[in-house]
């Protein structure tokens, strides 16, 4: 039960911004979307709302399509990257918006309105004008006005786009609460990833209009199928390789030298090595010697770069790690957890 | 609350002095060129004109106060502008959602047709008007063909139904261009939030997109009811002699009776109804108008896709041409039909394409001293509506640069209203004016071919100040601020920063300025140089005789205005200026 | 082309930007008119060779705008001569006291009935007549007479056949109702029109609409309209294909007409009297005289000049038009007016 995307294709012209696009969102749950900017996300929040039509495919809502179906009738919230605030209205009028579009009545839209203005921490913005308020003020209202009428489905555009770190990591947090109180069935669009894990229950990747890979947050950071997930999850200890099948194994050779990994692979292939797999003792099956380039401290974590065998690859060891630049060292990979074949 | 009002105050409080003196600045050229050519001739006149009545000053006010004709004059001028402009709106705003939020093929060429209306000459238009309608109209003969009737079924002639659809002929252009530029940039997704919360269409439009647009609506309203209220041509031309505004009464006072005291009450009673008006419409205007973030057409715009989208697109666009286009086309169509059925075969038949009006037009048979090449009547025609855009601009630009800065500051609360008010003078009273005045100068402008495109400027001031202000004030300072900080120069900022952001807003300006001039807008308020005649003057002095070559020529020259003023605009349409490719 | 016109525009203003910096030389003569001015190029150029002069006409609206703006300008004149000014409008010209009396010697040729100013003020150059037009196709096709005096047009004949222009708005409008005032007198004209309208006369407040849209012969419904004595060989002159006899003819019986007489007169504060007043000779003079009808179709006054051919063929003047004297005119031009607007339009 809950949406249902099938096969969505909508291009613009000459140019694809969905292709064949399919993934569902069960009832309570907080699907992210994730993908750089111009990957077809705002138009799939488009086609889901009705405000804009595919030109093949199906969108359902409990099993039923919603093709025929007007964006008013739908049911769905929508916040809109920039908010789209009203500018000729003040918050009080913003967020009454639909609920009076509905028809309730005064009383009712105070109530709400009550319920709403304490979810959001906006009391005393009533009569405010909307040019006067701060960003993260906006952003707010904007969430306001989308959760007032209780939709079925809430659909996230960039909503912490344009805030600084710090508001936007506390909103965030505030967010997700809000959502899963509500038990609130989402669409949380993105292009950070940060964001995306935070906040989702499972991860829809999307590239050039089409899903690249579909899961929960864990399963794709530590599973990317693809070299795009990898790079775009800032995931970069990318090196070339050429798989061949020895004594029913398959062995890798790379310039880091020969990796048995599990599976059948042959030919030309990518692998990416886990930036946390490195550990710094001299004995496991994989030994490098790498030469320390350059190290810098991130909080509990510290981030050190290596030249290993000609190849550049950044590793991350606990603060406490001692490290001194320009030495070399002898570093130990597990190839079972570390290693990771991509196509 | 009290915070952002503190740092109002505060700003307002110390650079207060300085950037008044830049608005007086920027006022100066405007405020000397209204105080010249459009105060000063009009309080002389005014002047004069009560100097010559009998019981003083107030006694002409009295005797038009205390005449119910005059008062029926007056009821009659302001019902049937309220009435012509609601209609006008409501042909309009279609239009003007049609050619701001779709593009399809055509586009620029429907909305330089829809422009065309604008310049054309009041005779021609009643001739148009009547090919169509007329008792021997295409209409009522197809009307008696198909139902078998004896007499022609409908009679438009010297009826209120004339004198609403030749206004509406006129300005439906004037939303079209107005609104329609402000609705191309405001952001779509504001409708589409509407309706995912919940809006339908129409309660969408209703509530958001109508109110947002209210700002450009109410400018065009305006606009469109000053042209209404001062008709004259179509009041006296298409009404007959059934109808008169005040405009047509002020003509019959001051040229037919020469009775100036009250020819003077009556443009008295007219401007003051007509700055009433203009007040109010500064007041809401100020109220209406939000800081609005402008998206390029790029962004906004959307190809027609969908059978309900094409069906409303075509709906639309043939409202406007069966209104706005197929007069001109009937017009067109009769400059190079026969008028006449050669001799001895009576009515019907010999209705054969000629081109004869066109080649007639490059012959002088009379050898007059005034005949003049169409070509060279077009080219004295774009030289007075190239001066005039040039004109315009430059005093309008400072103007709405100063409008937008600060609207609250006291010489733009006294100026903007007052800018308003040549659109609304009577030309009748205007023209006697410059007579009466501009011989006083240190240079006699009375006859000379200089003051035509001021003369064009006066009207044309209006509409420039009333296309940029809005386009201007949506600048916002951060923009100006940005650019600074990344090393422009305030006169790069200006390059850079404000032409590309209004240079839609600068050629919607230039479209009407030209069209103001073409269509020889205050004409009559001015003594022409039969040496420099332009196209409408050709066209009037053709109309002016008897004969059928006389009129067929005319028709000629008509479709000939039509086609310069069409390309005309689909030229300015076409002009960039610095950059400017979607704004 | 594309050069053509930024050089037209350069031309144009920077020409008559010299020429306003410049002190008005005595060479140039300035001619304040109406709009209907028209004349031969030979001809003012033949007048420019002689007096070493150079022309430079104004046109400054329809007759009465012409004359009131001549009025406003008051002793600051727009012109040296004023042109146009008719018997209609003449009494208005005198009274506010424009114009310089000049006796010309060429006054002497002219017919003592033109002379409409004893004291010389105003000078006769042409005259035309307002007479009823009819569509001579039309009345051979349905059997009719075209009407021989205003009493017919009450005729049950001619019942919804007329257009007329309206007096307040239109120049032949006001004549036509002079005509109905010299020949009913002041108590019986209104009577004529009540009875006009019982028998369904179309108004229309202009010349152009009532000639090309409500006669028939344009397409129009009526077949008899109010014009000038010159409209049928205009139809002739300006037809689409060459035609021999006129398709439109005018009725010139007696008291059916009204005759605007135009005169010229010198404005006064003119600093170019001489050439004024050589100007004012040479409209009277037969070369001028003889180059009206063509160019304005309105007749000389000076009975030396000759006719073209096209007139003394197609051309009827009427013997005994109408008369309402100037100074009636002046008197009561409102309240005839205003009654009739009464008696037609309410």
């Amino acid at each position: 039960m809950g949406l249902r995307i099938d096969q969505v294709t909508k291009a613009f012209g000459g140019t694809i911004a969905l292709d064949g696009v399919s993934f569902e969102v069960e009832s309570g749950e907080i699907v992210a979307v994730l993908g750089p900017s111009g990957c077809g996300k705002s138009t799939l929040l488009a086609v889901i709302a009705g405000l804009e039509r595919p030109d093949t495919g199906d969108v359902a809502w409990n099993g039923e399509t919603l093709l025929g179906t007007a964006p008013y009738l739908r049911g769905f919230g929508l916040m809109f990257q920039d908010y789209a605030l009203f500018p000729h209205m003040n918050v009080f009028e913003n967020i009454a918006f639909g609920l009076r579009m509905m028809g309730m009545d005064k009383s009712q839209v105070n109530a709400r309105l009550e319920e709403v203005l304490d979810l959001v921490g906006l009391h005393g913005f009533e009569k405010r004008d909307i040019s006067t308020l701060s960003g993260g003020e906006q952003q707010r209202v904007a969430l306001a006005r989308s959760l007032a009428p209780r939709p079925k489905l809430l659909m996230l555009d960039e909503p912490l786009g344009s805030l600084d770190r710090t508001l936007r990591e506390r909103l965030l947090f505030e967010l997700g609460e809000i959502l899963r109180n509500l038990r609130q069935t989402a669409i949380y669009v993105t292009h950070d990833q940060e964001e995306a894990f935070a906040i989702a229950d499972r991860v829809v990747v999307m590239n050039e209009g089409k899903v690249i890979q579909v899961g929960t947050p864990q399963a794709v950071y530590a599973q990317p199928t693809s070299l795009f997930v990898a790079r775009f999850l800032g995931l970069d200890n990318l090196i070339r390789g050429v798989a061949r099948i020895q004594d029913g194994a398959t062995l890798i050779d790379t310039s880091l030298g020969s990796i048995r990994v599990d599976g059948q692979f042959e030919g030309e292939l990518t692998v990416l090595i886990r930036p946390n797999a490195a550990r710094l003792h001299a004995e496991g099956e994989l030994l490098l010697k790498a030469q320390l380039l350059e190290r810098s401290f991130r909080g509990t974590i510290c981030r050190a770069t290596f030249l290993i065998h000609g190849e550049r690859l950044r590793f991350e060891f606990p603060s406490d790690v001692m490290l001194e630049e320009g030495k070399t060292l002898l570093l130990s990979l597990d190839p079972k957890s570390a290693v990771q074949v991509l196509r | 609350m009290t915070g952002i009002k503190k740092i109002r105050l505060k700003s307002s409080g110390a650079g207060s002095r300085r950037s008044n003196l830049l608005l007086l600045l920027l006022w100066l050229g405007p405020i000397l060129f209204l105080s010249l050519f459009f105060f000063y001739p009009l309080v002389s006149i005014l002047r004069t004109s009560f100097a010559r009545a009998e019981g003083g000053v107030l006694s002409p006010f009295i005797e038009v106060l205390g005449s119910a004709s005059h008062r029926s004059v007056l009821w009659f001028t302001i019902w049937q502008a309220l009435l012509s402009t609601l209609l006008t709106l409501i042909v309009g705003l279609p239009g003007a959602y049609l050619l701001a939020r779709f593009k399809f093929r055509g586009r620029s060429l429907l909305q330089a047709l829809t422009g065309i209306p604008f310049v054309m000459p009041t005779l021609v238009v009643a001739a148009a008007f009547n090919a169509l309608l007329g008792p021997h109209g295409w209409l009522n003969l197809g009307l008696m063909e198909l139902f078998g009737l004896a007499a022609p079924p409908i009679r438009i002639t010297n009826t209120l139904t004339a004198i609403l659809l030749a206004h509406i002929f006129y300005n439906t252009t004037i939303v079209l261009r107005m609104v329609g530029d402000f609705w191309s940039h405001l952001d779509p997704r504001l409708s589409g939030a509407s309706q995912v919360l919940g809006a339908n269409r129409w309660r969408t439009l209703w509530h958001i997109t109508l109110p947002m647009l209210m700002p450009a609506i109410i400018t065009a309203a305006l606009l469109v009811f000053i042209f209404d209220f001062t008709s004259f041509g179509v009041i006296l031309i298409l009404g007959g002699p059934g109808f008169a505004t005040l405009e047509v009464e002020i003509f019959y006072q001051a040229i037919s009776l020469f009775n100036l005291p009250v020819a003077a009450a009556l443009s008295v009673l007219q401007l003051t109804c007509n700055l009433a008006l203009t007040m109010a419409y500064s007041r809401l205007a100020s109220r209406l108008s939000r800081p609005l973030e402008v998206r390029p057409r790029t962004y906004t715009q959307r190809r027609l896709t969908g059978s309900t989208t094409r069906w409303m697109a075509a709906i639309i666009i043939a409202v406007l041409l069966v209104l706005l286009i197929a007069p001109l086309a009937a017009l067109a169509t009769r400059s190079v039909t026969r008028l006449q059925p050669e001799r001895g075969q009576q009515e019907a038949a010999s209705r054969g394409l000629t081109f004869d009006f066109y080649r007639q037009l490059g012959v002088n048979p009379q050898q007059s001293l005034f005949y003049v090449k169409p070509t060279t009547a077009i080219g004295i025609s774009l030289t007075y509506a190239a001066a005039t855009v040039v004109l315009a601009l430059l005093l309008g630009l400072p103007a709405s640069w100063a409008l937008a800065r600060d609207r609250q500051a006291l010489v733009s609360r006294l100026l903007d209203p007052l800018l308003m008010l040549p659109l609304g003078t009577s030309a009748v009273t205007l023209g006697l004016g410059f007579v009466v005045a501009l011989g006083e100068l240190p240079i006699d402008l009375r006859a000379s071919p200089l003051l035509i495109p001021i003369a064009h400027t006066l009207v044309a001031f209006p509409f420039v100040v009333r296309s940029l202000t809005p386009a201007l004030r949506s600048i916002r300072p951060r923009l100006r601020q940005a650019a600074a900080m990344l090393g422009a120069s305030p006169r790069r900022t200006v390059r850079h920063i404000d032409l590309p952001l209004v240079g839609r807003a600068v050629l919607v300006a230039a479209t009407f300025a030209f069209s103001i001039s073409l269509g020889e807008f205050g004409a009559t308020a001015v003594i022409s140089r039969p040496e420099y005649p332009t196209v409408p003057v050709m066209i009037y002095r053709f109309l002016s005789q008897p004969g059928a070559m006389n009129y067929g020529q005319a028709l000629a020259l008509s479709t000939i205005l039509m086609l310069v003023c069409g390309g005309g605009m689909l030229a300015i349409e076409r002009f960039r200026i610095a950059d400017v490719g979607e704004f | 082309m594309k050069r053509f016109f930024p050089l037209t525009l350069a031309v144009a203003l920077l020409a008559t930007g010299c020429a306003l910096l410049e002190p008005p030389g005595p060479r140039v003569l300035t001619v304040m008119t109406h709009d209907s001015f028209s004349a031969s190029d030979e001809v003012i150029a033949a007048f420019e060779a002689q007096y070493d002069a150079e022309i430079q006409f104004l046109k400054s609206g329809d007759t009465g705008t012409a004359v009131n703006r001549a009025i406003l300008a008051g002793d600051n004149p727009l012109a040296d001569v004023f042109y146009g000014v008719d018997n209609t409008f003449l009494s208005r010209a005198l009274e506010e006291d424009i114009f310089e009396p000049y006796a010309s010697p060429l006054l002497d040729e002219i017919p003592d009935a033109f002379k409409l100013d004893p004291e010389n003020r105003a000078l006769p150059v042409d005259y035309g007549d307002v007479c009823l037009n009819y569509d001579v196709a039309y009345f051979e096709t349905h059997g009719l007479q075209p009407p021989q005096s205003l009493e017919d047009l009450l005729d049950d004949a001619y019942r919804g056949l007329l257009a007329v222009e309206n007096p307040a708005t239109s120049s032949p409008g006001l004549a036509f109702l002079f005509t109905t005032i010299g020949h009913f007198g002041e108590d019986r004209y209104l009577d004529f029109w009540a009875a006009l309208v019982e028998n369904d006369v179309l108004v229309v407040n202009d010349w152009e609409t009532t000639y090309y849209a409500e006669f028939t012969r344009y397409g129009g419904t009526r077949p008899i309209i109010v014009s000038y004595g010159s409209s049928p060989p205009f139809e002739v002159v300006f037809a689409e294909n060459p035609i021999d006899e006129p398709p439109t003819a005018a009725v010139i019986a007696d008291d059916t007409c009204f005759r605007q007489i135009e005169f010229v007169g010198i404005l006064k504060g003119t600093r170019n009297r001489r050439l004024a007043e050589a100007w004012v000779d040479f409209m009277l003079s037969t070369t001028f005289q003889e180059d009206l009808p063509l160019q304005m179709y309105v007749f000389p006054v000076n009975p030396q000049a000759q006719l073209d051919p096209i007139f003394t063929d197609y051309l009827a003047i009427p013997d005994h038009p109408a008369f309402v004297s100037p100074a009636a005119i002046a008197e009561n031009r409102e309240s005839w007016i205003e009654a009739w607007t009464e008696t037609v339009l309410r």
